[in-house]
């Protein structure tokens, strides 16, 4: 039977690996009694809230940003247009215990929450960043179409 | 099908399935490799090694079936990443289903008897580090279902049936069973898990094992508690032990020590093992460290002395 060349298997390895997907995960998990974690997300530094309105006690109508569960974003459909989302993650730019991703590497992960949120595709309100410890929140502030 | 192919295959099958529907799918692994010198007396070898450690490469995935309920796979495998074993190796390999009422799965898994050891074990994967060397129980089985309840109130059991598909006469669905019962909070874990009928040909064995640990502080202390025998009365094989291990953070250092040791008993000879390791992680990242380690193993069998030792520097990265 025909044997693979082993740079041939490397590089259909590095196919799969270069679709970008942030590891949120540590595969020492998988070894210990919480492995069907494994299969969760579990970036803690990954955030979504839905911005809604909320009328205050003087009726004065003003929005606010509502964390968004999990369920709730896989329950995303057509019908969120108009809603208008924030979603962040968390980049260093340099060498840091808490986050191995950088700023390029995380706004490919930030297209992939918005186009959960918004099928019918988004417009961007919003772009900031905060620093948190020796690294930074990227937010996007959003608007399904 | 080519056993080398099948990772491959597998890849392939990814970059395939990544461009139609295919629900989640993750190449993940990591690479562990550490430069030993090695003293070991028991055969003799004094030398240096590069040993893999466990290296690893892995698919994981799943699929959204419904709501409550997704179809989950995993293929990971062993990587010699020094060369000197077969370029892959099964480790645990498997599909099943996950919904709010639990996990389900079969294939090839370690049990939850080896599972319930947590992070007790700081050595764990390392050559003659890794608590196998003192305590039976540390079972990758085939042929296994298992099932693990949702979080209740922290609590959570997870059991295991092992079919022996006609090996000993066994045909049973339940020929072996492992079963652990775990809780678990942000400062304190502990699990109790149970062996029956469990391990290879000519090895099995029933085993207790109590497992625990507490954060005091920045650092973590854990204890692990074992009581086992061999399955077939007729071998007449006996162990107990214990290992209390720890670990403290001091900035990028987290410094590591533990002490096992067991007493097996085989047809009236003791065997008695003891290890005491000592090591130091350096963290880089959150995926990457560099690492240094010390392990002594004494092996005592009746009144004849060995000494096992070895001294590692490595490096890990997660991916």
């Amino acid at each position: 039977m025909y044997r693979l060349p082993p740079y041939l298997l490397i590089l259909l390895m590095s196919l799969v690996y270069v679709n970008p997907v942030i590891a949120d995960f540590d595969v020492d998990d998988a070894d210990s009694l919480d492995f069907e974690a494994f299969h969760r997300d579990k970036n803690p530094d990954k955030k979504t809230w839905e911005k809604k309105s909320i009328t205050t006690s003087t009726n004065k109508a003003k929005t606010d940003a509502l964390p968004l569960s999990e369920k709730e974003e896989h329950q995303s459909s057509d019908s969120n247009t108009g809603r208008e989302y924030q979603v962040r993650e968390r980049y260093s730019l340099k060498r840091s215990t808490e986050t191995p991703y950088s700023a390029f590497y995380v706004i490919e992960a930030l297209h992939k929450q918005m186009a959960s949120l918004c099928p019918k595709g988004w417009e961007k309100i919003k772009e900031w960043s905060k620093p948190v410890e020796k690294d930074f929140y990227l937010y996007y502030e959003l608007r399904c179409l | 099908m080519n056993y080398k192919l099948l990772p491959a295959a597998i890849a392939a099958a990814s970059v395939m399935a990544s461009s139609a529907y295919a629900g989640d799918i993750t190449v993940y692994g990591k690479v562990n490799v550490s430069l030993n010198t090695v003293d070991y007396e028991t055969n003799g070898d004094d030398q240096w090694e590069l040993s893999s450690n466990a290296s690893r490469v892995g698919v994981k995935g799943s699929i959204a079936i419904n709501d409550n309920l997704k179809a989950i796979y995993k293929a990971e495998y062993q990587i010699s990443v020094d060369g000197d074993d077969d370029e892959f190796s099964q480790r645990n390999i498997y599909g099943g289903f996950q919904g709010n009422w639990g996990t389900l799965l079969a294939g090839k898994h370690d049990t939850p008897t080896k599972m319930a050891q947590g992070k007790v074990d700081r050595f764990n994967d390392l050559d003659n580090g890794d608590i196998k060397n003192i305590f039976a129980g540390e079972n990758r089985v085939n042929n296994i279902i298992m099932y693990k309840t949702p979080n209740m109130n922290g609590f959570s059991v997870t059991a295991a049936v092992i079919p022996d598909e006609g090996s000993n006469g066994d045909d049973g669905v339940a020929d072996g069973t492992s079963i652990a019962l775990s809780y678990k909070n942000e400062t304190f874990s502990v699990a109790l898990a149970n062996d029956n009928d469990v391990g290879k040909d000519g090895e099995r064995a029933d085993i207790t094992r109590l497992v625990a640990e507490i954060k005091v502080g920045d650092g973590k202390i854990g204890a692990l508690i074992q009581d086992g025998e061999s399955s077939d009365s007729n071998d007449d094989i006996e162990q107990d032990g214990y290992l209390i291990s720890g670990e403290y953070p001091v900035g990028s250092y987290v410094f590591k020590a533990q002490y096992g040791t067991s007493d097996t008993e085989e047809l009236g000879v003791d065997l008695e093992a003891t290890q005491i390791a000592l090591g130091v992680d350096y963290k880089l990242n959150k995926s990457s460290k560099l690492f240094g380690y010390y392990s002594n193993i004494e092996y005592d069998e009746a009144g004849a002395a060995a000494e096992d030792d070895i001294v590692g520097i490595g490096y890990e990265i997660k991916f």
